[in-house]
């Protein structure tokens, strides 16, 4: 019986008090079921007989203990974004090919204008499947930044130009942006 | 004997004015060729007694008072068509009961689901836009409780979602629980739903698969809690300017009121206090992607509530029923 109660139960199994109060009978032989309270006339009754509540044991979650469905969701969704795997090579810290701010870099679109845009990197935004890249370039007197949602379907390619001359001292460049005060 | 013969005129008079609010009971049990009257105790105890022949499974569709135009008229006979006696007429289903304002009720079609939100994160659809997305884990969520019109008043359906200890839940709802022939949930929520054909079996698992991509869900859960706040978060406020002499009252109400008249602060006057922490309802939100295999439901744009708290889903109300 002692054995029953310390293993972990087997599906359905209920432990009822009439298992734990025969236990405690069996193992606390002096106690008896009734205590007579002295002077007082009457008896407590120890006995406690309830009905035994079959517990069900709950299904398995289906996600894996741990786990947060975030990170699951966005491997699977990046994987199928980025099958080749090129987006990865370029925007993961960690690859070779990283790309790095103050690089200029080429990117050209999936739209029927073939469109691309040219600029230097201000800022690498590094979210998983949200990893967003901030460009900037001068048009002639005009000043255009542009964020670009990396693994974007409608992203064709990236095309790396040239590397900047000096590495940059930090990892947003928005120093680039001319003084509003100056200009004026 | 006058007094016997007036009441008796008086009666008949009342019997009269009020005939259609009469019970089928007093004219149909009368076999004779005369309409005979029944003893005053009976026709006054059908007016305070209700009388409910057999319960009513169906809800009724017609609900119309005035049966003057539409009295319906029997099979040809061997003596001709005979209009209907009033006793044979369909009872019009009175307005201000529970059946007919059952009837009139908004509800979908399906039972909804327990959720419980574990985060946002974006997707891309295939023209590369994003689509910023709520995702909502279907944790084990069961029948465990079933209401129907003739026991419990309407039609509903009670969800559990989640696992706890048995240790942790009292001996009541381990009973309910256990009845249900499902594992001791960590919360349960009850959808009201149209009719029976929306009801399904105790004990039935409900999944991620129940909802389509596409389709629109209505979300409820209590929003996040916020405390004690100041009336410019609350209500939108101004307050007051940050500088010219205004002294310790930058983020302040004002003025709550007028001068004498009415000479006291109105009711529901907007002022600081709790806020957040009530249940707010997001509608017409659309399912983006289901993951029947982690049982996740992405859901566009955000839901009330912080992360891991649980939501209540159902089909939108205010979109076509979803089969």
């Amino acid at each position: 019986m002692s054995r029953l109660l310390l293993r972990q139960p087997a599906r359905g199994i209920s432990v009822t008090e009439n298992c734990l109060s025969a236990l405690r009978s069996a193992t606390v032989a002096t106690l008896k079921d009734s205590r007579q309270v002295p002077n007082a006339g009457y008896q407590l009754n120890r006995k406690l007989t309830k009905t035994p509540i079959k517990i069900h044991h709950p299904a398995p979650c289906l996600l894996p203990k741990g786990s947060e469905p975030k990170q699951l969701l966005e491997q699977k969704l990046i994987s199928e974004l980025d099958p080749t795997g090129w987006r990865r090579q370029l925007f993961q810290r960690s690859s070779p090919l990283a790309l790095r701010a103050g690089d200029v870099v080429k990117v050209l679109f999936n739209s029927e204008t073939n469109q691309t845009f040219v600029g230097t990197i201000m800022a690498i935004r590094r979210r998983g499947v949200d990893t967003s890249v901030r460009l900037r370039s001068e048009v002639g007197q005009l000043g255009v930044e542009m964020s670009v949602k990396v693994y974007s379907t409608s992203v064709k390619a990236f095309e790396f130009v040239s590397r900047a001359l000096k590495k940059a001292r930090r990892a947003k460049l928005y120093y680039l942006r001319p003084d509003e005060k100056k200009r004026k | 004997m006058v007094v016997g013969r007036v009441m008796a005129a008086q009666w008949s008079a009342l019997l009269s004015s009020t005939m259609l609010a009469c019970s089928r009971r007093i004219f149909s049990t009368s076999t004779s060729t005369h309409r005979e009257l029944p003893p005053l105790a009976e026709f006054v105890s059908s007016f305070t007694t209700h009388h409910v022949e057999e319960p009513v499974t169906t809800i009724p569709t017609e609900l119309h008072t005035d049966i003057s135009n539409t009295i319906p008229i029997a099979p040809a006979s061997e003596s001709g068509h005979r209009r209907l006696k009033r006793a044979e007429l369909p009872l019009p289903v009175l307005f201000d009961s529970p059946h007919a304002a059952l009837s009139r009720k908004q509800l979908p079609k399906r039972t909804g689901t327990v959720a419980f939100k574990r985060g946002m994160m974006s997707v891309f659809d295939e023209n590369g836009a994003r689509i910023p997305v709520t995702i909502l884990h279907i944790d084990r969520a069961e029948v465990t409780y079933v209401k129907t019109v003739e026991k419990h008043g309407y039609f509903a359906v009670q969800v559990g979602a989640g696992a706890r200890h048995p240790k942790n839940i009292s001996r009541p709802m381990l009973g309910h629980f256990s009845k249900a022939g499902v594992a001791p949930k960590k919360l349960v929520q009850e959808f009201r739903i149209r009719d029976e054909s929306g009801l399904l079996p105790v004990a039935h698992e409900i999944t991620a698969e129940h909802f389509k991509e596409g389709q629109f869900v209505d979300i409820w859960a209590r929003s996040k809690g916020k405390g004690f706040s100041g009336v410019m978060k609350r209500h939108g406020f101004s307050g007051l300017p940050a500088s010219h002499g205004v002294s310790v009252s930058h983020r302040s109400a004002g003025s709550t009121g007028q001068s004498q008249d009415p000479g006291r602060v109105l009711k529901g006057k907007k002022m600081a206090g709790r806020m957040g922490g009530d249940y707010v309802t997001v509608q017409n939100s659309k399912v983006v992607k289901i993951y029947p295999e982690y049982g996740l439901v992405l859901v566009k744009g955000p839901v009330p509530g912080p992360k891991y708290a649980a939501v209540a889903i159902q089909d939108a109300l205010k979109k076509p029923d979803m089969q």
